[in-house]
């Protein structure tokens, strides 16, 4: 039951910060293109664009890292873990994800720090309406999202329900090639 | 008890803020009332301007030597010395200013920040670079110029008839190279220093600003230190302003000089065409500061008057 | 002492699989609790986001999306059609194209990433379809995109002549040159490895086909005169060209071919998000790891180091220096950082100031695609979907090609600074 409704929420959040990242993307493409078709067609210059899309961009770097910590997409050394047996391998992904809670705890911490000291600062950004702290919020939210995910990973490789390795195998890049395409 | 102090500018190693910075390190390390060791991090080694200011709010970054432009975001009432048409450009004059009792008020502005502002460096007079004479305000029209990220010096180019675009330093050479900007102001050494002469034809001699930094520490680090380091880094800091000041003029010469000799050509203004500049940018800026500043930005700028006159 | 537990930190923590930007972090956090003198700790994300928070780094997710919806839809696929028709009945044609289109596309955006994942996947599939190894595209491509930053323009020249006072214009003129010196030795590998292998050589076409293939190249020849006129002719930033790409790429996609649909964009933009992030948390831990060697002034140290060695070595030093840093932290902070400590024992041994900087600019992107560590390597794994060990396989020959041609820079002066 618990372990249900804990799957229950962490699909839910992968579903929200899928979208922050999907949008995110989207709205840094938008403000580029506006802010430069803006500029040259009519001469006109939003000030603070530039730094929105950098403000995206920070938020599409720190919440697609947890998308990734989920989908174990984050680029790795490969040479053991390819020849390991099955039950080895459970056990480094199991470690591996006791790391990365410790990791994400310890940047957790200091980042809602790091927020909570920017707010009472009131720095605003340089730019852009909006008050300094919005850029450290990501990390903050992120690193603790990621905690969520190394509990999950270890539980995971204690009940062994890891979901496998996203490999790829040459059969699936061939196909892609087949198609076009390289991703 | 001995102490550490980082000092972070943003510009490259030999730019008369860096000079005086080392000055600063050379001369705290050597003095015997303070037990310090201290290293400059030129080129934005430490994080840009934004990451530098909240270094020192939250000590990380001991000291830093930052252009006024990059300070307002903390306190806006600061962004007073980046006023144009404003300050004497009579450099004792300026000088005297930056030591006067105004200059004291201003400083104290930045305490509640959790920063001590020590001393304002004089890095210089700001002066327009482009591909054509600036000397008209109709010169300046629709150009697309590269501002600071302050929100003063945007407002400040839109007030000139500039279409202001945020750019960092290191992108704006390509930028000015291919015509994607048409202007940009600094002082000579700085402009000399980016190279900015290698793709621009024209400096016109606005003199409608200065770049002049303050010099901050942490706080809560000052008041911890011993009397005689306090006394050691204020000798210091005046030594570091008296380096920087030197090296701005020698530079405003001798870069001067060098750009000449690359072709660029210098344009003086005539003192009319000075007073049409200053009729459209300065009752503006003022208004506008004023009217985010309020009765304390009144008095601080009533306070720097009446020093002028 | 320290550096020892860095390495050792970083090195377990890859080999058991551990994500590459966790190890990174992992070494870093655990040498400032362990070896730095005390620093408020915020400022750990304080530098992570301010890795990030960069101008020149906006161009990288709108080239990845540009690329994804290009390489989805049909736009890629014309414009390598047109090229074999032209050039793939040249034994090694697509190859060399592959090495020119890598330059030029890398060179404007200035940045060593982003030909990697712009070109990339693009020419991937056809170098592939060619005949040539996934190793071997991926190694090509790897090794062609470092050129961004030697062809001018480029922020790491930019940065060097500001660290050095010296002439930006100069500067690019011996960058340009060394640039095309290394596309050309990079093309006469390509040319000599499809020839012993007896590949990448397609029928020639007659002139109606390619007539055909230019017809019906048609609007896709719209995106790469965009994003080359629009930089090299002074309209947009590369931040910018990468936004009208993305633009052009969605209309002529949904619009006129057709191949893609508008609700699509969100799921191709949801797949370009994780291939953004996978790039982008790595250069935040890089930023947060040179900070910490920044505030330990290990550059100086290691330049201490070598106080009064002869001058015949300094050259050969200052290769191995940057080769390295160029592994370990990006190469825009290794040549701020770098630069001002090893220039004035350079010029001590009378070395050109402008031949130094392309040497150096050249060493920190080598670095770049130098195992065991580097970023353009990292990017080279998601981009091609290549495992760790075949990547570094695979850049092996073209890393010893790199650095051949390095060699011969470094003791040749006149290739760099011929034209000045
Ligand atoms: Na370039
Ligand atoms: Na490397």
């Amino acid at each position: 039951m618990v372990v249900r409704i804990a799957n229950w929420m962490l699909r839910g959040i992968d579903a929200t910060v899928d979208f922050i990242c999907a949008t995110s993307l989207l709205a840094v493409t938008a403000v580029v293109f506006f802010n430069a078709m803006g500029r040259y067609l009519f001469s006109f210059a939003l000030v603070g664009a530039e730094e929105l899309a950098r403000l995206l961009t920070v938020y599409l770097c720190f919440f697609g890292a947890y998308v990734l910590l989920r989908r174990d997409g984050h680029v790795s050394v490969d040479i053991i873990t390819l020849v390991v047996p099955a039950g080895l391998l459970r056990l480094l992904r199991g470690v591996v994800g006791m790391v990365a809670g410790v990791t994400m705890l310890y940047l957790a911490w200091y980042s809602w720090q790091l927020v909570g000291f920017s707010m009472r600062t009131g720095q605003q950004a340089s730019t852009l309406p909006v008050p300094r702290y919005v850029f450290f919020l990501p990390v903050a939210v992120s690193a603790s999202l990621m905690v969520v995910a190394s509990v999950d990973k270890v539980v995971r490789a204690i009940t062994n329900t890891l979901p496998p390795l996203p490999g790829w195998t040459d059969e699936t890049v061939a196909a892609d090639a087949d198609k076009g395409k390289a991703r | 008890q001995s102490f550490n102090m980082k000092i972070a500018h943003l510009l490259p190693p030999g730019d008369p803020r860096d000079l005086g910075a080392h000055a600063v390190a050379d001369f705290v390390m050597a003095d015997e009332r303070c037990d310090i060791s201290a290293q400059v991090f030129p080129s934005g080694q430490l994080g840009s301007f934004t990451e530098i200011n909240e270094g020192v709010q939250f000590g990380s970054i001991e000291m830093s030597v930052q252009p006024a432009a990059y300070m307002a975001p903390i306190e806006m009432k600061s962004a007073i010395i980046d006023f144009p048409f404003f300050w004497p450009t009579d450099i004792d004059e300026l000088l005297a200013l930056h030591k006067g009792p105004a200059a004291q008020m201003l400083a104290e502005t930045f305490e509640p920040h959790g920063i001590k502002m020590l001393d304002i460096w004089h890095t210089g007079f700001m002066q327009w670079t482009s591909n054509e004479p600036l000397t008209t305000p109709e010169a300046f029209q629709s150009k697309i110029a590269r501002v600071m990220p302050s929100s003063l010096m945007t407002e400040r180019q839109r007030l000139f008839g500039l279409n202001p675009v945020t750019m960092p330093f290191s992108e704006t050479y390509s930028a000015l190279q291919t015509g994607a900007l048409a202007a940009q102001e600094n002082p000579i050494p700085t402009s000399y220093n980016m190279r900015f002469h290698e793709v621009q034809e024209y400096m016109t001699m606005t003199f409608h600003g200065t770049l002049d930094q303050f010099v901050s520490v942490n706080m809560v680090w000052w008041n911890g230190l011993t009397d005689g380091c306090r006394d050691a880094i204020i000798e210091g800091v005046a030594i570091g302003n008296a380096v920087t000041l030197e090296s701005t003029m020698e530079q405003e010469e001798s870069a001067r000089a060098e750009m000449e000799a690359s072709g660029m050509t210098f344009v003086e203004l005539t003192d009319e065409e000075r007073a049409a500049m200053r009729d459209i940018v300065f009752p503006g800026i003022r208004d506008w500061w004023l009217a985010q500043t309020g009765d304390e930005g009144q008095a601080l700028l009533d306070a720097f008057m009446a020093e002028m006159n | 002492m320290p550096i020892a537990v860095f390495a050792i930190a970083i090195g377990v923590l890859l080999l058991i699989g551990a994500p590459i930007f966790l190890a990174m972090l992992v070494a870093t956090f655990a040498s400032f609790e362990l070896f730095a003198p005390p620093i408020p700790t915020m400022a750990i994300p304080q530098r992570m986001v301010d890795g990030v928070n960069r101008f020149s780094l906006i161009a990288i997710p709108l080239f990845i999306f540009a690329a994804d919806i290009i390489s989805r839809g049909q736009i890629g696929e014309r414009l390598v059609r047109l090229t074999e028709a032209f050039v793939g009945h040249y034994t090694g044609g697509v190859a060399m194209a592959s090495v020119v289109a890598c330059a030029m596309f890398g060179a404007m955006a200035g940045i060593g990433p982003a030909a990697v994942v712009s070109i990339g996947p693009i020419v991937f599939p056809a170098l592939v379809r060619q005949g040539y190894g996934r190793g071997f595209a991926a190694g090509l491509i790897l090794s062609a995109s470092t050129l961004a930053m030697l062809i001018p323009p480029g922020v790491a020249m930019i940065l060097y002549s500001v660290e050095t006072n010296n002439s930006i214009g100069q500067m690019f003129i011996a960058g340009l040159t060394t640039g095309l010196f290394f596309a050309l030795v990079l093309m006469v590998y390509a040319y000599i490895y499809a020839r012993v292998k007896g590949i990448g050589k397609l029928p020639k076409v007659p002139w109606r086909a390619r007539w055909l293939a230019f017809r019906r190249a048609g609007w896709a020849l719209g995106l790469p005169i965009i994003v080359l006129g629009g930089i090299y002719g002074g309209a947009a930033t590369p931040s910018e060209a990468a936004a009208f790409a993305c633009a052009y790429a969605i209309i002529i996609e949904t619009l006129i071919y057709r191949s893609i649909r508008f609700r699509d964009l969100y799921k191709i933009s949801a797949a370009s998000a994780a291939t953004i992030a996978v790039l982008m948390i790595l250069i935040s831990a890089g930023s947060v790891m040179t900070y910490y060697m920044t505030l330990m002034q290990y550059p100086v140290q290691i330049t201490r180091a070598v106080a009064g060695v002869s001058p015949e070595t300094v050259l050969v030093f200052i290769n191995i220096v940057f080769l390295f840093a160029g592994m370990i932290i990006d190469p825009n902070s290794a040549i701020i950082v770098l630069t001002p400590l090893i220039y004035s024992a350079a010029m001590a041994a009378g070395i050109d100031p402008i031949h130094l900087g392309a040497v150096v600019v050249m060493n920190v992107a080598i670095g770049m695609i130098t195992p065991p560590f580097g970023l353009n390597l990292f990017i080279g794994m998601t981009t091609f979907r290549l495992g760790y060990w075949e990547v570094t396989r695979a850049i092996l020959p073209f890393v010893a090609i790199m650095i051949g041609a390095l060699l011969v820079i470094t003791y040749l002066p006149a290739i760099a600074l011929f034209l000045l």
